[in-house]
């Protein structure tokens, strides 16, 4: 019986002990393969650098920090975010100067459930975030105004922040101030709910109606934003009782309560808090709203500035980056919007062809051609001036005072203004010009914008024009009462010229920029529509038929400026050009699918492309079957020791500053490319862009990589502190955990349509700078912004990480950003290349259009970033350009990017969302450079790269591709903060981490006790016998 | 019937449980991981060694190297447990950036209690036995 006993004990703690085992043995073999962003999340590093030196290390610092501590780099940044929020708040309306409100005399009532919870920023991969365990603030309206001296109804505002009210509030994923719900998987049908978030008429008692009697309101009208998310017409209210026409358009609460306030205040404000533009002409039209400001989504410091704004101690000088139509579904860009399902689709029954893991079910044709935003408005209206192309005839007449509220470009100051545009030289080939005069005639200090449109000439049915389109702008400095200055607007001419896909040029072939010859209109305004009758008053030699909807505008035809072009011009701007976008028009795939909208008939366009049936060739794209490994070629030298390190390829300054790179033609790189082994650059490849893996056999270090356009993400690095390790005692930048600031979050500036909004490169330039302190600060080498998407339409939901409607602004933008960022280091990784213009089924989502609109839309806005080489690198996008995935297609990738922008960055593809169409063999073949991921080819059909290496060896082409994009990763490496500590003697020396020891002395310990388990159970078996 | 048979038929029911916990918690985890082969092959093999050994003891073979084999089962559930964990953890990654629906990760949950709930049962029969034979214990 003894025995007995003793037998199952030694064979259940054999069993338990076994267990233990294999939960350390299992453990360890999956952490060592993810070792990547384990390391990243506890800070530690497999690799040490060593000085191999005599001790006498020289400065590394090639970048260095302008602040001598974190709250310093902070403090910047919060003024900085203020400033940006002050200059980007558009005065929209302001009745019988009704702003700015006196703080000393007036007393506000904040009106509106959302007054208490405005959104700050967006939603899952870019949001506005604060460390608020360590005291870093965030300022809703409330905080703000109080912060800034203003006096508040306290009663309205325990009222909203009671339980009775706070039942109403908008908590969408999560968090207070957001109704939106990101879309989780993919979507078969639009999405049904958004919540407003207002509260009914009835829940405010007469005590706290009268508690705002004899005071100025204040009435926040707010929708928020979310990656992964899109607003759609069909959405109902999620709000209990509430509705809506639309969800961009106000809800019935939000009306009751805007008529509260009118009843029982001196003055209503309406604070418009939403990145999408919401429907506000009743608010306009209507006398009883005297002022109108938008603040868009400002950052957790933003609504200081809006603060400063409303009190007057800044006079509002932005314009806004988006048309506000008076019906937010009236342009064409909306007819194809949301969900719409190839007829095969994996959902599709007996028809389906298509599978889950194609993830190719859905596509989106945007059937507007070029005609975009305001470029639709407005051409549409210049159209209708000249009467042609049936512009004011679809089923009922079109008058543009009922289409726009509020055009682009729009915005009031405290102050009036007086533009004069003097002369405009135009150099094709080189730099454009033009001189204007502004003079501040009226009674406040303030800044103007100074905007630049251009008209190039048009011909009936020929290629498809804007009436105007944005060329450049400058802001002044402050101008004093009667204060004159002089403004040159720069701007490349090479804008000035349309896409043609029919043009065969000299060298044969086809596709081309084209200036054709005739009268060229610049002009100035405040905004496109200004600018236009200003064009029109000129070509037209009176006013008549000319249409204003705002109460300043003005139309003065010395505004406006003839320049000719003597004749047609298809080469100056088409060196290496030629049509790299054909699959991306679905009628060149199937002829007659769409009618595209035009000018030179407006009636058509307006139909949705409801079905699809996907032709042979484009199955291919969706089925992802475009490529594959082969054997080709002599094969590729791997491991060739040449004896070179990155750090070799730096050059510096006398101080010992970075002051450039080897260039990127020197045999050198191939030297050091050569040096890397197969295994090293199929890790490196294979777990790109979230971080980037050291790789020994150069002494490149790890890479640290992170979101996103408001500044470093907080729920991926937790503050400044996360990357530092011991090793990193003695750099200048080193962050403590004891330092206050230590864990604060980074992302806390407005959100891109503020910035674009204050048209103000120097800020936006700044914000890069402070990006790159940030990066120095955090050691973060490598920021994934800024997003240069557009905003085809009112409707998608990420808006907020994106500037504008408008490729230009958001062209001169991105540059500004790019350029701040890159002077401090920081590697910049502008997103997401190219046509993600709508959230819903991002993920693999077809997107179809003309080669004309992707180029002068959807990939202008790219340009500036990626020619002038002010990105150092590029993310790709979720969707596919026609049926390819657009980080592996070759059109767009090798021809556009690299051929004829001349691009030396390197290419990243977002984070893998369906392993086999974002795999990395079609991404490295078609030069997409390296997949974002973490394991996900693990659980794919088409595996790990590694588990492939023996058929990579075989194919000399994929290696050749592999070999370039690293070397594009390598070049721009050299040139970032990266480098820092790093020296011409340091050594990489692999070392286990903490985490590593403990789990093989766990496995140790486990294995001891198991053996041991196992004998002592096989002896009382035996003794049993015995 | 002795005290020892009601032991071992006790022992053996837990053993057909934890075969049965461990074959759904692979059903389950099929509808998320189609693909994945390492969990699976783990699980299944644990599902396969289980029947055999509950074959073996109907037939009172080698009741030593029968009661052990929940030992073995043990360890394999152990195994096919941590991947999915770190699997989930991976996956999660993909939900907070909403790429992924939550839905994923109820299903790894439902997975794990699974797969625990078994690996417990499977411990247990360590201790308890299962085997009858010539040299029932």
């Amino acid at each position: 019986m003894k025995r007995s006993k003793s037998k199952k004990i030694w064979r259940g703690t054999s069993a338990v002990t076994a267990m233990l085992l294999a939960v350390a043995v299992g453990g360890t073999t999956i952490a060592n393969a993810n070792s990547g962003w384990i390391n990243t999340f506890f800070g530690t590093s497999n690799y040490k650098s060593v000085d191999r030196g005599d001790g006498q290390q020289s400065d590394t610092t090639y970048f260095d920090s302008e602040f001598s501590s974190l709250e310093e780099v902070v403090t910047a940044k919060n003024e900085l975010a203020e400033q940006i929020s002050e200059e980007g708040s558009v005065l929209f309306k302001n009745n019988n100067s009704a702003l700015p409100l006196a703080k000393d005399s007036e007393t506000v009532t904040l009106w509106g459930m959302n007054s208490h919870t405005p959104t700050l920023g967006g939603m899952v991969g870019s949001p506005s975030a604060v460390d608020t365990e360590d005291g870093q603030k965030a300022y809703g309206i409330e905080e703000a105004l109080a912060e800034k001296g203003f006096t508040l109804n306290q009663q309205m505002i325990d009222f909203y922040s009671g339980d009775d009210a706070m039942a109403y509030a908008r908590q969408g994923f999560g968090a207070t101030g957001h109704g939106l719900s990101p879309a989780f998987g993919m979507m078969y049908e639009n999405a049904a709910s958004y919540q407003v978030g207002e509260v009914p008429a009835n829940l405010y008692s007469q005590d706290l109606l009268t508690s705002a009697d004899d005071t100025a309101a204040v009435v926040v009208i707010s929708r928020d934003a979310s990656e992964a998310a899109d607003y759609h017409p069909d959405m109902t209210n999620g709000t209990q009782g509430d509705s809506f026409e639309r969800p961009l358009a106000l809800s019935d609460y939000e009306k009751e309560m805007i008529e509260l306030a009118r009843e029982h205040s001196t003055k209503v404000i309406v604070l418009v808090n939403s990145d999408n533009p919401v429907e506000i002409e009743s608010l306009k039209q209507d006398e009883g709203i005297d002022a109108i400001l938008w603040t868009g989504l400002p950052g957790v410091n933003g609504f200081l500035g809006v603060a400063d704004v409303l009190s007057g101690d800044e006079n509002p000088s932005g314009h806004i980056s988006d048309t506000y139509a008076v019906n937010s579904t009236s342009t064409p860009a909306m007819v194809n919007f949301g969900v719409y399902l190839y007829t095969n689709n994996s959902q599709a029954g007996s028809e389906a062809e298509l599978t889950e893991a194609d993830k190719g079910d859905w596509y989106v044709v945007e059937s507007e051609g070029i005609y975009i935003g305001y470029k639709y408005y407005e051409t549409r209206y210049e159209d209708c001036v000249l009467d042609r192309g049936n512009a004011d005839s679809t089923g009922e007449a079109w008058n543009y005072a009922d289409e726009v509220s509020y055009p682009f470009g729009y915005g009031l100051s405290y102050t009036t203004f007086e533009q004069k545009l003097n002369e405009v030289n135009v150099e094709i080939g080189g730099t454009g010009t033009a001189d204007v005069t502004v003079t501040n005639t009226g009674d406040v200090a303030g800044k103007a914008t100074v905007q630049l449109y251009v008209q190039t000439p048009y011909t009936e049915n020929g290629l498809e024009k804007s009436a105007v389109q944005l060329m450049g702008f400058e802001k002044t400095d402050i101008l004093e009462p009667g204060e004159s200055t002089d403004i040159t607007v720069e701007f490349d001419p090479q804008y000035m010229a349309s896409y043609s896909e029919e043009t065969v040029k000299a060298d044969g072939m086809e596709g081309a920029w084209v200036l054709e010859a005739g009268d060229y209109y610049f002009s100035i305004g405040n905004g496109s529509h200004e600018a236009l009758n200003n064009i029109l008053s000129l070509k037209l030699g009176s006013q008549d038929g000319l249409v204003t909807v705002t109460e300043d505008e003005t139309i003065n035809p010395d505004n406006a400026i003839a320049w000719q072009m003597p004749a047609e011009d298809i080469e100056t701007y088409s060196e290496n050009v030629q049509n790299a976008l054909w699959d991306c028009d679905i009628n060149k795939s199937i002829e007659d699918t769409v009618e595209y909208t035009t000018r030179s008939d407006w009636t058509k366009g307006w139909e949705p492309v409801a079905s699809i049936i996907p032709t042979e060739e484009m199955m291919k794209g969706l089925t992802n079957s475009r490529y594959a490994l082969t054997e080709n070629g002599d094969g590729v030298q791997w491991g060739v020791d040449n004896g070179l390190a990155l750090i070799d390829f730096m050059q510096t300054d006398g101080d010992g500053n970075f002051s450039g790179v080897v260039p990127l033609d020197d045999p050198m790189w191939d030297g050091l490319v050569g040096q890397i082994t197969l295994d090293e650059a199929i890790q490196f490849i294979e777990m790109a862009g979230t971080d980037f893996e050291s790789i020994p056999s150069i002494n490149l270090p790890k890479v640290y990589a992170n979101d996103g356009p408001v500044g470093f993400a907080y729920d991926q690095v937790a503050g400044y502190l996360t990357r530092w390790t011991d090793e990193d005692l003695d750099r200048p930048t080193y962050v403590s955990a004891d330092d206050e600031y230590a864990a604060y979050a980074m992302n806390t500036m407005p959100t891109e349509p503020v910035v674009a909004a204050t048209w103000n490169r120097e800020l936006a330039q700044r914000e890069g700078e402070l990006f790159g302190e940030d990066g120095l600060w955090a050691k973060e080498s490598t920021i994934m912004a800024p997003g240069l998407n557009l905003h085809r339409n009112a409707y998608c939901a990420r808006n907020m990480e994106y500037y504008s409607e408008d490729s230009m602004l958001t062209n001169y933008m991105g540059v500004a950003v790019c350029k701040g960022g890159q002077s401090k280091g920081l590697m910049m990784e502008p997103k997401h290349l190219a046509f993600n213009h709508q959230e819903t089924n991002r993920s693999g989502l077809s997107t179809f259009f003309t080669e004309q609109a992707g180029r002068e839309n959807g990939l202008r806005g790219f340009q500036g970033v990626i020619e002038g080489n002010y990105a150092d690198g590029v993310m790709t996008a979720f969707n596919r350009a026609g049926t390819d995935f657009v980080g592996a297609h070759k059109g767009l990738l090798t021809q556009i990017v690299r051929k004829e922008w001349g691009y030396d960055g390197w290419i990243v593809s977002d984070l893998i969302n369906g392993a086999d169409y974002m795999n990395w063999r079609d991404i490295v073949f078609a030069g997409g450079g390296a997949p974002l991921t973490e394991t996900a080819y693990a659980e794919s059909e088409i595996g790990e790269m590694s588990a492939s290496k023996a058929e990579i060896e075989k194919d000399t082409e994929f290696q050749q591709q592999m070999k370039l994009g690293i070397k594009y990763y390598l070049y721009n490496f050299v040139a970032s903060n990266a480098m820092n500590g790093i020296s011409n003697t340091t050594e990489l020396v692999y070392e286990n981490t903490w985490w590593q020891l403990a789990l093989y002395t766990a496995i140790g310990v486990t294995a001891v006790f198991t053996v041991g388990s196992v004998i002592m159970y096989i002896r009382a078996c035996r003794k049993r016998e015995e | 019937m002795s005290e020892h048979n009601g032991n071992c038929r006790k022992g053996r029911m837990i053993w057909i449980v934890a075969g049965i916990l461990t074959l759904i918690s692979v059903i389950v985890f099929q509808t998320v991981r189609s693909v994945f082969l390492p969990v699976t092959i783990l699980m299944a093999a644990s599902v396969i060694i289980t029947a055999a050994g509950l074959f073996a003891e109907k037939k009172h073979l080698a009741p030593d190297i029968v009661n052990f084999i929940p030992v073995i089962t043990a360890a394999l559930n152990a195994f096919a447990t941590v991947y999915a964990f770190f699997l989930m953890v991976d996956k999660i990654i993909y939900v907070v950036t909403a790429l992924e629906p939550i839905s994923t990760i109820y299903t790894f949950i439902a997975y794990e209690i699974l797969i625990i709930l078994s690996l417990i049962l499977h411990i247990i029969v360590s201790f308890s036995g299962i085997s009858g034979g010539k040299t029932n214990d």
